[in-house]
């Protein structure tokens, strides 16, 4: 059997993860081979270091609040969704009195008229060009389909 | 491997078991399904499952605590929003799993913090001013690793998962898991190689 397959063979047996066929095949080969041998001994040092890596354990109290606090911005997200919404509906629907008033109100100069309604109309171009920014840039991305 | 860290890996096996004992008093797809229609206290259930699990995913990606708690939350979060995808004939994690891999990929991305970042998150118990130098290359090396051995490596060492486990959680056959393992092993261990005596 070739040295490579031996060592990769030693790795899985230092996890444990090796059937008893495979087990006996690295035994018998360590038994003769020094080259062998001397991966099994320092693969063995390298597993004694990563088993003493640890990783940091947060605050016992950091769990108590863990779940609450994926729940509560669970909640806050679904508060926003609906404040977005509402806000919307009364925006679009102040904009249309605010545009009714502005044409039937004849104190107002038809040049200020004009003028405002221009305003207007520059900020829903913008707008539609943002959105429309945004979803060609979307059609475009690569890792679109990786799952976020 | 000496007592000491045989102790410390028995801790943590001792936290999966619970999980697992857990698992046992309520199969994880009749919660899922009670998800699926919007029950948000069973998603807590969920969430007390596979907290731990999350966290400690995240902080060996992002080597942050508090990035590591932001992460594994925004995680649960997403999947939460995105559980109608999920099929319930599969297992939860190794598809929440794909899910927070992406969000500690983004950051770190983001954050660029990959040769800033201080090793806040790890640490070696014993003789820790002199494996000092050594726990630094160590971690520069894990980092260095392509993604594909750089997760096996998290998820054998600082999840202690099987073969098997490992396998399914990345969706690949034994085989790869095993020959990745053996190269991230081998590239890791040439780069402390100095500080344990051996031969380069």
């Amino acid at each position: 059997m070739d040295h490579q397959k031996i060592k990769e063979l030693i790795s899985s047996f230092m996890d444990g993860e090796l059937d008893e066929e495979n087990k006996k095949l690295v035994e018998e080969h360590l038994d003769e081979c020094p080259e062998c041998r001397k991966e099994f001994e320092e693969m063995g040092k390298f597993e004694e270091v990563m088993g003493k890596m640890e990783l940091k354990k947060p605050a016992k109290e950091a769990w108590k609040i863990y779940g609450d606090s994926v729940y509560n911005r669970l909640e806050r997200r679904i508060g926003w969704i609906l404040l977005s919404i509402g806000a919307m509906i009364i925006l679009f629907f102040g904009g249309y009195r605010m545009i009714e008033g502005l044409i039937q109100d004849p104190s107002i100069p038809l040049l200020l008229k004009a003028g405002i309604l221009a305003v207007l109309g520059g900020l829903v171009i913008l707008l539609v060009s943002l959105i429309r920014e945004q979803l060609f840039v979307h059609k475009r991305e690569r890792y679109k389909e990786v799952e976020k | 491997m000496p007592e000491e860290a045989a102790v410390q890996r028995e801790f943590v096996v001792h936290e999966e078991k619970m999980v697992m004992v857990d698992e046992k008093a309520r199969p994880e797809n009749e919660i899922i399904a009670l998800v699926k229609k919007g029950d948000r206290e069973a998603y807590r259930e969920i969430v007390e499952r596979y907290m731990k699990r999350a966290y400690y995913l995240a902080l060996s990606f992002v080597r942050n605590s508090q990035d590591a708690m932001d992460i594994s939350q925004d995680a649960f979060i997403r999947a939460f929003r995105k559980i109608k995808k999920f099929d319930t004939k599969r297992d939860f994690f190794p598809w929440f799993y794909k899910l927070l891999k992406n969000l500690c990929l983004d950051h770190l991305k983001r954050s660029r913090r990959i040769h800033e970042v201080p090793l806040d998150g790890v640490r070696i118990l014993k003789k820790e001013q002199e494996d000092r130098e050594m726990k630094e290359v160590l971690w520069r090396g894990i980092e260095n690793l392509p993604m594909e051995q750089k997760e096996v490596i998290i998820l054998r060492y600082f999840q202690q998962l099987s073969y098997k486990e490992i396998a399914e959680t990345v969706d690949k056959p034994i085989g790869t898991v095993m020959s990745s393992l053996y190269y991230a092993k081998r590239k890791l261990k040439e780069a402390i190689g100095r500080f344990l005596g051996f031969d380069q």
